[in-house]
């Protein structure tokens, strides 16, 4: 495994570097282990947890909205920490103490553009959800999945491509009524 | 304008195709009609979502192979002392625990194994077989590793893997070999020690390392990443038992569980032992892979789609691709004869810890 400094860790994510995320992720890893494990976690949610506040933390580098003030170290352990206080209060879990093995930072501040970030997802999640067959499938496949047009009419039985394109834009206008329906 | 050719023109615009007379002239409209300008706007936000969701989705597929490769190397990690002077990865101990092995499963249960998933009706297939640190005991070798792996798994799990390549791949389902130590592969025929190379969601790729390998030659079945038709004829081969089960049925659904599209469901009857086996059609090509059965029903399975397996063999190595087999040699042979053809390269695998 390579080891990366802080700088070339970022400079490395930013580029899309699979190596400094890999890298990035097993050096963490152990240290949120630890902490959720002995903050009444269990092995599986301490995966949960590690891999949202990676995702986050990421997705933020390669958005170029990345603000760090501090260590890499000590951003994921403050993301996770926040992370693991609202699941343990949202399971009523939290006795109100919390054991901390290491330094954190405050990021309340960044918790309102985050949320609003994570609301969308959320929204778009459950827009897409509702769609049902076979609209859900064929909006994935096109547009997350990336097939083309050919692959989904075979995949779908359309008799042609532009048969499973006039179905698609059907499907997308019925996510686009659920999801500004929801969201207005 | 018809409602397609409307949204072809503002996915064009939004992609950056136009040229700049067209361009031109499309955001006049916009100015001119705010209500376009709207939906434009909406299209936008909508495929810009979906886009994100996408991203998000393949991120934490990454993320989950990555944690499964640091979840092995911690388990390869060198041998202490005390376990390197016992020889325990010699053939006389190997021998030795695989004769403490099948006394153990002469007496194993078939217990159903609650999946992470928590939805009840989810039913991963790899049986259970008892703890063997009792006949370890009386073997009287104490084995005093610092398990430095998070996750003790003290089960050994089972279910069935099928090769995919002449070179020595094959597949399986994640969840059996999930964290063991050391996995092998076997049939009526033959044993080999096999490493997980690549996972992806429920799905693992398996490459033999085994000295008393050479190839699967003759491998008559090709995996055929086509669409699935309602109504085909499926059959399977795997290890619910110690000997090999044939099944039968047809495709029942396109989806798999709760709507998954990545998988659909079989009328295939299937128990523990079986995940990880291969689903061909009525030519004998691999059209998918056993994963689970509904809880409340023996003879309603779900099978991944072959279609996902070639994607993700694509991302299995960085060096030289896995060349899957693409011959099928069984195509016109009745069913008992592809069979005979095929049951050598089904296997039983077996997760050790």
């Amino acid at each position: 495994m390579v080891h990366y400094s802080d700088e070339e860790m970022i400079a490395g994510l930013t580029a899309g570097s699979e190596s400094a995320l890999s890298s990035l992720y097993k050096s963490y890893f152990p240290m949120i282990l630890n902490f959720i494990q002995n903050n009444s976690g269990s092995y599986d949610e301490a995966k949960d947890v590690y891999q949202e506040a990676v995702i986050l933390f990421y997705e933020k580098v390669r958005e170029g909205r990345l603000e760090l003030s501090c260590r890499i170290k000590t951003y994921l352990y403050s993301v996770c920490r926040r992370l693991w206080l609202k699941r343990l209060s949202e399971k009523s879990r939290y006795s109100g103490g919390i054991e901390d093995s290491e330094k954190f930072i405050a990021i309340e501040n960044e918790e309102k553009a985050e949320e609003d970030y994570e609301n969308n997802f959320i929204h778009m999640k459950a827009a897409v959800d509702q769609l049902g067959e076979p609209c859900k499938s064929i909006i994935q496949d096109f547009y997350i999945h990336e097939l083309s047009m050919e692959e989904i009419a075979d995949k779908f039985g359309y008799t042609s491509s532009d048969n499973a394109k006039n179905q698609k834009y059907k499907c997308l206008q019925r996510l686009k009524k659920l999801f500004f329906n929801k969201a207005r | 304008m018809t409602d397609t050719e409307k949204y072809e023109q503002i996915e064009k615009y939004l992609k950056g195709f136009m040229d700049s007379g067209e361009k031109i002239s499309f955001e006049e409209k916009m100015k001119a009609d705010p209500q376009f300008a709207l939906e434009v706007q909406e299209h936008q936000k909508i495929t810009d979502g979906l886009q994100s969701m996408g991203k998000r989705s393949t991120l934490k597929n990454k993320l989950d192979s990555i944690h499964a490769e640091m979840e092995l190397k911690k388990l390869k990690k060198p041998a202490s002392g005390i376990r390197r002077f016992l020889n325990v990865d010699s053939p006389v101990f190997a021998v030795a625990a695989s004769l403490a092995l099948l006394l153990a499963i002469t007496a194993f249960l078939l217990t159903d194994h609650v999946s992470n998933k928590q939805t009840s009706n989810y039913q991963e297939l790899s049986s259970k077989v008892i703890d063997l640190e009792q006949d370890q005991k009386s073997l009287k070798i104490q084995l005093k590793e610092k398990k430095k792996s998070p996750e003790v798994l003290p089960e050994k799990f089972r279910g069935t893997a099928f090769a995919i390549s002449q070179d020595g791949y094959l597949i399986t389902s994640y969840h059996i070999i999930k964290g063991a130590r050391s996995i092998y592969i076997e049939n009526g025929k033959s044993r080999f020690k096999a490493d997980l190379v690549y996972a992806d969601k429920d799905m693992a790729v398996l490459k033999i390392n085994d000295s008393t390998f050479s190839s699967f030659k003759g491998l008559p079945y090709s995996v055929k990443p086509k669409s699935t038709e309602l109504g085909e004829n499926v059959f399977t081969l795997g290890y619910p038992r110690e000997d090999i089960v044939y099944g039968e049925g047809s495709v029942s659904a396109s989806t798999g569980y709760e709507g998954d599209t990545i998988s659909f469901q079989v009328s295939v009857p299937v128990n523990p032992g079986n995940s990880g086996g291969p689903l061909f059609d009525s030519e004998g090509n691999v059209i998918g892979l056993i994963m689970a059965k509904h809880s409340q029903s023996d003879a309603t399975a779900f099978a991944l789609r072959s279609s996902y397996i070639m994607q993700a063999l694509k991302k299995a190595t960085d060096e030289k691709p896995i060349a899957v087999n693409k011959k099928n040699s069984i195509r016109y042979l009745k069913r008992s004869e592809q069979l005979k053809k095929i049951r050598d390269y089904v296997f039983v695998v077996k997760a050790y810890n």
